[in-house]
């Protein structure tokens, strides 16, 4: 199946996921150009149900757009191209057949700035569930009743639903867009840096959050803070220059790291 | 010691040059003039327009009577005008000269005079006061002044009749006057109303005291109905009796106190915004009416395309030389004079789909046009048109302010592309659309030169807004508030009456787009408020 091995650290990954039945997202050769500029190189990488990934790395490493393959959200901007195999729960999302639209609903996404929509509190929540064509009032309010839970905001904010959602602070503005993303149901959550934008306070309760997220969700973090994927993940994947130096798992990693690039990162020498 | 201290000027001069405090007060060097400019243009149309509601003075004249040969003088209660230069016959030059009609100064004057009113049936043919306007030799007035006891009366059909009010007296029931014949006076002192005893007349008389005219009024009107009339001396020596309940103001525009007057001025001002143009006292009902059902009709023809159009070139065209050549060929748009437009709606529209429209529809109406011609709709077309590039540059520029991350997390979210652009996008750019539509009002509501072409009237009868279906009367030709102020400066000789007009109907025009600009604002503000798309 993998014609062409380029090192060591993408067979052992191969070597690693051989090892476990609980894979949910396996990516495979993925190489992703825009325009003519490579930005990444024939990444491999899998996600095991119910773990958080972290993906950690230098600014334009590739971080993000490997996120955004996730959710074929990368197929919007039409200089962008890609080549490799991206199966999640065994389907080729980028087969001809794929509706982009369901994946999309199976691959929530939060990102690096709270974006909330400039709406109620409640209609953001609602909104997915809107596009799936809820309608009723009383299931409507109990699923987002449920999201907000879940994110951790509902004590907050039970009492203003109907305020606009931009009255929040950032902090709580990301837990709404994590409610939002919650409120559909999906498999897995992508979270491309989305504590670096938030106060200290903040980012602890988030953390705190995905934590606690990680009992029903397979989890993607994009972060470049270290010491937070230290906190939150199992897995940490280092990759750098559009490469995915090294994966293993988070206290491996950080501790005995077998690459000399992701030595050199970890402890500051970087660049 | 002389030369350094000019040097320490200038190098305090060139370094406050350098600090660039300089351009703090050009900018408000600039700002200071726009002002002024907005200001003085306001205080023009302000005063201006005040002219025509504030109360004149009539005043009592005294000319030779042209008619008359034997140099009789003839009374008159007018309102004086402007002096201006018109061929007049000069009656003290000899008649028969070829010049007796050559340039003199004359005075413009609305003055009172009777009609004769052919009587209805039995009735007697009845005479009553009309105003009428007529040029006066300077060379013929004999005297002019404002007398103080002069009153102007409104009566209860608007019209007005000017007088020296005598008496109050009632005509006493022919059965009570064979018992009693008895007057009211009003004592001379207190102004009482007493009943006294007087020569058998058929008739009680009341003491009229001026300064209490007016409470003598209302108490007689609110006493006695029907019972009290005012005797009034006419211009001509006539005396004339109105009955107390038929009068609605009593006015003496040569004593007014500066409070009274502003009262009256306001009182007309009332009376201009609420009256048609065939009502006794001019309003300017219908045209607002007009202008507000244009901007309105012209708003829904405008909206749907110019939102329509800008989410096309914003969201779905690809972003290349062929779209940025559309959309500066939209923005050039704006630059076209209004009149083109008028003339490119009347004729592709109205010529050619209005035509079509009555052929089909309104065929048993041929050959007398229903769409075929000038009406609201095709004013409210040409302006949509017109307006239509600020809306579509305003939308878009909204649409570029909406953050990437919303777009992205709507589709994240499983939303096609309609449902983010729709449900997202479109909603948060809301503000710059109304910001959009605001420009576009201000400037359909102040613009003319199409709806010359497109049935804006001076003057007509149809009501756009009925009691019937369809309630609103697209086809028809409208009365317009910025037409009327061309009419009004443009056509009617320019008399200080219709320029007076004029101003006030552009003070009316500018509070109107005021009112509906706050409208929007108001609007506007609230989405803001509630949905503002500011990060964080």
């Amino acid at each position: 199946m993998h014609a062409k091995k380029h090192n060591g650290e993408q067979q052992q990954a191969s070597l690693l996921q051989a090892e476990h039945d609980d894979v949910v997202v396996n990516i495979r050769d993925l190489s992703v150009w825009y325009r003519q500029r490579q930005v990444l190189h024939d990444v491999n990488l899998y996600l095991r149900e119910r773990h958080v990934t972290a993906l950690i790395g230098p600014s334009g490493c590739g971080k993000s757009t490997l996120l955004r393959c996730l959710n074929r959200l990368n197929d919007l901007d039409e200089r962008c191209r890609i080549n490799g195999e991206v199966m999640i729960n065994g389907r080729d999302i980028y087969a001809p057949d794929e509706d982009v639209v369901s994946l999309r609903r199976e691959v929530g996404m939060v990102f690096q700035r709270p974006n909330p929509f400039p709406k109620s509190i409640f209609d953001n929540v609602a909104y997915g569930l809107r596009l799936l064509g809820m309608t009723a009032r009383v299931e409507l309010q109990e699923q987002v009743r449920q999201a907000l839970q879940a994110a951790a905001l509902w004590d907050e904010v039970r009492d203003r639903l109907h305020n606009s959602a931009l009255e929040l602070s950032s902090g709580q503005q990301q837990r709404l867009v994590i409610a939002r993303a919650l409120a559909v149901q999906p498999k897995i959550l992508l979270l491309d840096e989305p504590a670096s934008n938030l106060d200290p306070i903040s980012m602890l309760k988030l953390e705190e959050l995905i934590a606690s997220l990680k009992i029903d969700y397979t989890i993607l973090i994009v972060t470049h803070n270290m010491q937070q994927a230290a906190r939150v993940s199992d897995f940490t994947a280092f990759m750098d220059g559009g490469e995915l130096v090294e994966f293993s798992a988070t206290g491996e990693l950080f501790t005995t790291p077998k690459q000399r690039r992701t030595e050199d990162y970890i402890t500051g020498r970087y660049g | 010691m002389k030369q350094s201290a000019f040097r320490s000027t200038l190098s305090a001069m060139l370094s406050w040059w350098r600090s660039g405090s300089a351009w703090h007060w050009y900018s408000l060097f600039a700002l200071s003039i726009a002002a002024l400019l907005v200001l003085a243009l306001l205080l023009l149309i302000l005063v201006s327009s005040a002219q025509y509601f504030w109360p004149q003075p009539i005043e009592e004249w005294v000319i030779r009577d042209a008619a008359a040969d034997n140099g009789q003088s003839q009374r008159l209660f007018a309102y004086g005008g402007e002096t201006v230069q018109i061929p007049l016959p000069d009656a003290a030059a000899d008649s028969a000269s070829a010049e007796s009609s050559a340039m003199r100064a004359a005075v413009l004057i609305r003055y009172q005079q009777m009609q004769q009113l052919p009587g209805s049936g039995q009735a007697a043919a009845v005479s009553r006061p009309v105003w009428k306007l007529q040029a006066v030799a300077e060379t013929d007035i004999v005297r002019r002044g404002r007398p103080h006891s002069l009153a102007l009366l409104t009566l209860s059909d608007a019209s007005t009749v000017a007088g020296y009010p005598l008496q109050w007296v009632r005509m006493v029931p022919a059965a009570a006057s064979e018992q009693t014949a008895a007057a009211v006076v009003a004592d001379a002192d207190t102004g009482e109303l007493t009943l006294t005893a007087t020569a058998a007349d058929d008739s009680e008389h009341r003491g009229l005291q001026l300064d209490r005219i007016e409470q003598q009024w209302r108490q007689l009107k609110t006493g006695q109905q029907e019972a009290w009339s005012l005797v009034l001396e006419l211009h001509d020596g006539s005396s004339m009796q109105l009955p107390a309940a038929d009068i609605d103001r009593i006015l003496l525009p040569n004593r007014l106190s500066l409070a009274a007057a502003a009262q009256q001025a306001l009182h007309n001002a009332w009376l201009f915004l609420s009256h048609g143009p065939d009502d006794a006292v001019p309003g300017i009902l219908p045209a607002i009416l007009g202008t507000v059902l244009l901007v309105l009709v012209m708003s829904v023809l405008l909206v749907p395309v110019a939102i329509l159009t800008a989410v096309y070139l914003h969201e779905y065209a690809a972003q290349n030389w062929v779209t940025g050549l559309l959309r500066a060929a939209i923005s050039n748009l704006a630059g076209v004079p209004g009149v083109v437009y008028g003339v490119f709606v009347l004729g592709v529209f109205v010529y050619g789909a209005g035509g079509r429209i009555d052929a089909l529809l309104f065929a048993e109406q041929l050959p007398l046009p229903t769409f075929g011609t000038g009406g609201l709709l095709w004013a409210a077309l040409a302006l949509a048109l017109l307006t239509m590039p600020v809306v579509i540059a305003a939308t878009e520029e909204g649409l570029s302010r909406i953050p990437a991350d919303l777009r992205l997390a709507s589709l994240a979210l499983g939303a096609t592309r309609t449902e983010m652009v729709w449900g997202v996008v479109v909603m948060a750019a809301r503000p710059a659309l109304l910001t959009g539509l605001i420009l576009a009002i201000a400037r359909a509501a102040g613009e003319v030169a199409p709806l010359l072409l497109l049935g804006a009237v001076a003057y007509t009868q149809q009501p756009l807004l009925d009691a019937e279906p369809p309630f609103l009367h697209l086809q028809q030709p409208f009365m317009h508030l910025g037409y009327q102020v061309y009419d009004l400066a443009m056509q009617s000789g320019q008399s200080d009456t219709a320029i007076a007009m004029a101003y006030a109907a552009t003070l009316v025009l500018l509070l109107l787009v005021v009112v509906l600009n706050l409208f929007a604002f108001r609007l506007r503000a609230r989405l803001r408020s509630r949905y503002s798309t500011a990060p964080g």
